[in-house]
């Protein structure tokens, strides 16, 4: 769910909360939050309700969910990473050979990246949802990653000790953020305590350095393919790059060279195409175009970015996204 | 006064032994849903309360700028449009003596508009008048 409710800007706090008694504004009001569609609901043998709340800033909130009845469908996350826990009720996500059954008070994490169905029942929740430029930076900093997409292992059961520390540090940042608005600074240390505490607990993948860029004569270099992971989503060229990392176009273009055989308009185009791919592999063939990804990340002669993309991955996009 | 009195919680200490299993249920941070509620829509902010509240025979809108909100009672409102915005969020505008309007999140117009069809029904407007 991207949208909490939260109708303030940017770092502001904000406790909201959506719940009522009709099964049709219910199933609106998750499609429309949860960008997702065809949800299916049904009354169970609760009178119906649901409620849903949210406290928190833009970059971490902590949400509640309650639904007295069933619900189905699917969801496709968006700019997020998502870790929640039953605390009554029955449920499981990515219906099929991957599913995961929610055990009660057991913390799961959404599956990143990809459309997944689910089915809940009866069922009150507690969430986090993490924005997803923000968890990526933590990562960055936490793990020495490079800035970037994150693809946690929503299979993986977190071992128990790994749990215990999940519960003792969600415990206390509910503490803080629920009671009563914190200051701007502590609401900046909890996000990021329960960032690593998530960053700790469920199993994933970020994309490591190349060891060349470890050297320490290296560090200007390493700083501008930072930048580009950080920023290649923005409009940003190899001049925008130099300037960032305080080096002359010429002496930026000199070290992609020497160190990674490339150029850094190259590596741009190459981090860009990374994000294509990895999007094509999990968006739905029936609802996502490839034209509408590649132009999204930047590429805006098709045949010329499909020819490029064949090179790289040996395959056409749209097989990639039929995957 | 604000309709629902925000109340300082206390998260209950972890129970000894009670081993890695979460328990607290984050919905007990808020009030109680009142029994007349159809639906609600609000956000609390250091700003002040922003959104809407639909009971079975009232509309109440709450904005920043005033600190009360704005009953209006069922039998008197006239007519009521949702205006999407370009901004992520929409517009709820309710007619009755003089027209009133609070702002949501876009996400959630299409729960509210049910919510106004329940209590209003036929009373949506396609256009509003200057």
């Amino acid at each position: 769910m991207s949208d909490s409710g939260v109708v303030s800007e940017g770092d502001t706090y904000a406790k909201s909360e959506t719940s009522g008694k009709s099964m049709d504004q219910a199933r609106a009001m998750y499609e429309g939050a949860y960008n997702g569609d065809t949800f299916t609901t049904d009354t169970t043998d609760e009178a119906f309700a649901y409620r849903y709340t949210s406290t928190g800033n833009a970059d971490m909130t902590l949400r509640s969910s309650m639904f007295l009845g069933s619900i189905e469908g699917s969801i496709q996350p968006q700019d997020e990473y998502v870790v929640a826990w039953l605390t009554g009720g029955e449920g499981a996500m990515d219906l099929g050979p991957d599913e995961v059954a929610f055990d009660l008070g057991k913390p799961r994490v959404f599956p990143t990246g990809k459309r997944f169905t689910f089915e809940f029942s009866d069922y009150r929740q507690n969430l986090v949802h993490f924005r997803a430029e923000f968890l990526e930076k933590v990562a960055a900093e936490h793990e020495g990653a490079l800035p970037g997409p994150i693809h946690f292992e929503h299979s993986v059961t977190p071992d128990e000790d790994a749990l215990a520390r999940w519960k003792q540090t969600i415990t206390s940042v509910a503490k803080t953020v629920l009671g009563s608005e914190p200051a701007p600074l502590l609401q900046a240390e909890v996000n990021r305590l329960a960032a690593v505490a998530m960053l700790d607990t469920f199993a994933h993948r970020t994309t490591g350095f190349d060891p060349v860029l470890l050297a320490p004569r290296n560090a200007r270099l390493r700083e501008a393919v930072e930048y580009i992971h950080a920023n290649a989503r923005l409009p940003i060229s190899a001049a925008d790059v130099a300037k960032a990392v305080d080096l002359s176009p010429r002496g930026l273009q000199q070290a992609f060279s020497r160190q990674l055989g490339t150029t850094p308009t190259e590596y741009i185009r190459a981090v860009r195409l990374e994000h294509v791919y990895a999007e094509l592999l999990n968006l739905d063939p029936d609802v996502n175009t490839v034209a509408e990804v590649a132009r999204r990340w930047g590429f805006t002669h098709l045949s010329r970015f499909a020819g490029a993309y064949a090179e790289k991955y040996g395959e056409h996009p749209s097989d990639t996204l039929r995957r | 006064m604000p309709r629902h009195p925000s109340q300082p919680h206390q998260l209950p200490a972890p129970a000894e032994g009670a081993g890695t299993m979460l328990t607290d249920d984050w919905a007990d941070f808020y009030d109680a849903i009142p029994d007349d509620l159809v639906f609600e829509c609000t956000a609390d902010t250091r700003a002040g309360r922003e959104g809407v509240c639909v009971f079975q025979n009232r509309v109440e809108l709450d904005s920043p700028t005033s600190e009360h909100p704005s009953v209006l009672e069922l039998e008197k409102i006239t007519g009521w449009a949702i205006i999407p915005g370009d901004d992520g969020t929409a517009e709820v505008a309710v007619c009755g003596d003089q027209e009133r309007r609070a702002r949501i999140a876009a996400g959630f117009a299409g729960a509210l508009t049910v919510a106004l069809n329940e209590v209003l029904p036929e009373k949506q407007l396609t256009h509003l008048s200057d």
